[in-house]
């Protein structure tokens, strides 16, 4: 009797321990800890950019502007002239960026704004003053440029701005004191040789530039990237969140002298004229600029400013005005 | 009820089997009917038996014992229960909560103040100043501290988070962790562009700063309101005394004087010794918790006015300074969205200043920070904006090196720390003012808990001891 019971007892105990030692309790999941990094792109950079109409300044005669009379020396403006008004007030307002390497941008070390279009905003002044620092740098962005003139709250701009008809139905331009070509900036060894080498590839410029509709109309595939600044591509493409930049060549050569690993590449895409903006009806201040521009011209004053601030694209010319009168 | 004898009664007490004992049966007749009893006794259901019971005196005594014992112990319970759980918040505030609010807030603080030194070491035009760079880097050091304090534990959910707030609790704490680094990162790749010369060392800053604003800072903003609303949620309910408490001892003491009459009248003695120690001790109970308890509120109520708000506004007046100096630097460093920049320059600045009268209108006597204290921030504010200004002007007519000088090291800048440095002082002092109000108004009730639960546990012994004897009297 008592053994029944206790085998019946060692029975039911080992079938317990063989049915727990079977039984899995699965554990609630705990998955390790994992994450992706989104490395953050400069603020304002989209690339929903819609297409653009190809800059054009030959259908108006845009590069065409007004041919100077001789320059008043300086100090003596003619009597009721823009240049008078300005002589009085004592310095010249001139509207630029601090953004663009090579042309204008802030001294990193100095804190001072200098390159060729600052140099040139000088020559004006120092034509009206004869003195290069009576001057005053308001700061404008590439949309703000013409509003700021018609405005009149500057009385030139001088920030790489490109002569084209639209604009010329808004303000008037100088003679075209430089002459830049569109490019392409992209890493070395990366395969992009020319605009061909673009197709299907994300490509950064800044918003509101003329290059961002020729390179359209170049390369319809290619991925168009804009950004505030131009100093926001380099970053996109050292940080691989872009294939290249394509925008004229002076601009692009202030971004490779930043990164020796990036270089300048490929024919030119098409030209770019820069010139002095100046407030509609003001023909006299136009034909001011113009004689300035002519006479760094012919001194030789321009070829000296190139070397020192543009040397680095090679030998460069000053493009031969044409006049009207 | 004498007149319906009760079996039990008859087989237990001897004033039942006196009563039986003059009955006018004969002997045999007597047996047979006690026998009819007993047996109708074990048939009859235990609960109609105690209702029997309860039905006589004894019954009653025993009934009122028991019943009075027993709510005596489950009062004394709940009342401790809820003082007890009054203590831990209070307990947990001054060791958890507070720290964590105060962690967030520092993080938030010290993030903003490694952009501003940031984009500051970039306005000092070329190398930062070594000062400076020990800025930025303590605040990063501070900042990552800090985040550490101020995850808090994010292993377990507590009772007090609903659990969708856990989550983005969380999520917000990884925001930090994540973007933290990358924000360092960014930082040293636009320092070293600044040492080589090249201006594309601002547009790194600039995606460093953007980066911080738009994601870092936001984050830490939410987790400092979470962390701070949990300072102010509990407060709610310490700042209330506890009512339900004393209604339940009111009620206690309304039945001990009761039962003290009942058998004052029932029995030969006027006065039950038991009931009236257990009287004796309720009534110091209540008197010590009533004093106690309204003292802790009131306490509580002083750290809601002297602390908790005027260190919510103290801290979000921070936050603005904050918030004010990186659009301020940043309007500089980056010239993008300049008119917004200014715009939030503007708007953080009024705010804060409309913080700091509220402030001072709602100033107490007893407050930790002085009027005086807030009229030196108003007016560092004040010349701060007009130093902005200057250096605005400036900007407009072109003379950076000038703003450069204002904004990076001369007047704003001096201006700025002068304010944020004054905020920190206000905040510190209002803040051990709130740690020291808690951390007395626990103390006040500390040992309330347990010690309502001695009372009753020994009013309740009281009691037993007073009617033991009473009841026994039948027998």
């Amino acid at each position: 009797m008592t053994s029944r019971i206790v085998t019946a007892i060692a029975v039911i105990a080992a079938a317990a321990i063989t049915a727990t030692a079977c039984a899995g309790y699965p554990a609630p999941e705990s998955p390790p800890p994992s994450a992706t990094a989104a490395i953050p792109t400069p603020p304002g950079a989209t690339s929903q950019t819609g297409v653009e109409p190809a800059p054009d300044s030959d259908d108006c005669d845009a590069l065409v502007s007004l041919r100077p009379g001789t320059l008043p020396p300086p100090r003596k403006m003619p009597a009721r002239s823009t240049m008078a008004d300005i002589f009085a007030r004592g310095r010249l307002i001139v509207g630029l960026d601090i953004g663009s390497n090579l042309f204008s941008f802030r001294d990193t070390i100095t804190g001072d704004i200098k390159g060729f279009d600052v140099e040139l905003a000088r020559a004006i002044a120092r034509a009206i003053f004869n003195d290069p620092n009576q001057i005053e740098f308001r700061v404008l962005t590439s949309g703000e440029r013409i509003a700021a003139l018609q405005a009149g709250y500057v009385d030139v701009v001088v920030k790489t701005m490109s002569i084209t008809c639209d604009r010329r139905q808004d303000v008037a331009f100088s003679a075209p004191y430089y002459v830049a070509t569109q490019r392409i900036l992209a890493q070395r060894n990366a395969g992009i040789e020319d605009a061909d080498d673009l197709a299907g590839k994300r490509v950064c410029a800044a918003r509101g530039v003329t290059s961002i509709g020729r390179l359209q109309s170049i390369v319809p595939s290619a991925r168009i990237t804009t950004t505030s600044t131009w100093a926001d591509c380099l970053v996109m493409l050292q940080q691989g969140q872009i294939d290249a930049v394509s925008t004229d060549d002076a601009i692009l050569a202030g971004l490779a002298e930043q990164d020796p690993w990036v270089e300048v590449v490929g024919p030119s895409l098409g030209e770019e004229n820069y010139a002095v903006g100046i407030a509609k009806g003001h023909n006299d201040l136009v034909r001011f600029v113009n004689g300035v521009i002519e006479d760094l011209r012919t001194s030789g004053q321009w070829q000296r400013m190139y070397d020192r601030w543009l040397s680095i694209l090679g030998p460069g010319y000053p493009p031969v005005p044409r006049y009207r009168d | 009820m004498t007149g319906h004898a009760s079996p039990v009664r008859s087989a237990v007490t001897r004033a039942g089997r006196a009563g039986r004992s003059g009955s006018t049966l004969p002997p045999l007749r007597q047996a047979l009917a006690e026998r009819r009893e007993l047996s109708e006794t074990r048939t009859q259901p235990p609960l109609v038996t105690l209702r029997h019971y309860a039905g006589t005196s004894p019954g009653k005594l025993v009934a009122i014992m028991v019943l009075l014992s027993l709510t005596l112990v489950i009062t004394g319970w709940y009342a401790s229960s809820v003082l007890d759980s009054r203590t831990s918040t209070l307990r947990q505030m001054v060791d958890r909560t507070e720290p964590l609010a105060e962690s967030a807030q520092v993080l938030y603080s010290s993030l903003s103040i490694a952009d501003a030194s940031a984009n500051g070491a970039f306005l000092s035009g070329g190398l930062e100043s070594p000062a400076l760079r020990t800025r930025y880097a303590d605040a990063i050091a501070t900042a990552a501290t800090s985040l550490i304090t101020a995850s808090g534990n994010l292993m377990e959910k507590s009772k007090a988070t609903s659990a969708a707030e856990f989550a983005e609790t969380r999520r917000d704490v990884e925001t930090l962790a994540k973007n933290i680094p990358l924000y360092t990162g960014l930082v040293e790749t636009a320092r070293t562009n600044n040492r080589l010369g090249n201006p594309v060392g601002s547009a790194y800053l600039g995606v460093a700063s953007t980066l911080m604003q738009n994601q870092i800072l936001p984050a830490a903003q939410r987790l400092y309101d979470r962390r701070s609303a949990a300072i102010s949620d509990p407060q709610q309910t310490l700042s209330t005394p506890p009512w339900a408490v004393y209604a339940a001892l009111a009620v206690i003491i309304g039945t001990l004087l009761a039962t003290a009459r009942y058998l004052a009248r029932r029995t030969r003695r006027r006065f039950n010794v038991g009931i009236l120690a257990a009287l004796a001790a309720i009534l110091i109970g209540s008197v010590w918790l009533l004093a106690s308890g309204l003292t802790s509120v009131a306490i509580t109520h002083s750290a809601r006015d002297n602390g908790a708000n005027p260190l919510r506004d103290l801290t979000s007046a921070r936050i603005l300074t904050q918030q004010a100096r990186s659009a301020e630097t940043l309007s500089f460093v980056r010239r993008g969205d300049q008119a917004g920049l200014e715009r939030t320059f503007t708007l953080a600045t009024l705010q804060i200043y409309r913080t700091l009268s509220k402030v001072q209108t709602n100033l107490d006597d007893d407050a930790a920070v002085t009027s005086d204290q807030l009229d030196t921030a108003k007016n560092l504010l004040h010349q701060w904006t007009a130093a902005d200004d200057d250096a605005r002007a400036a900007i407009q007519n072109g003379d950076f090196s000038d703003a450069q000088k204002i904004i990076g090291t001369g007047a704003s800048a001096q201006r700025y720390a002068a304010l944020d440095a004054e905020l920190v002082t206000a905040i510190t002092a209002t803040r051990e003012s709130f740690r020291t109000d808690i951390n007395t108004a626990q103390r006040v009730i500390g040992y309330t808990g347990t010690g309502i639960f001695v009372i009753t546990c020994f009013a309740a012994l009281a009691v037993i001891g007073g009617l033991l004897p009473r009841i026994r009297e039948y027998r």
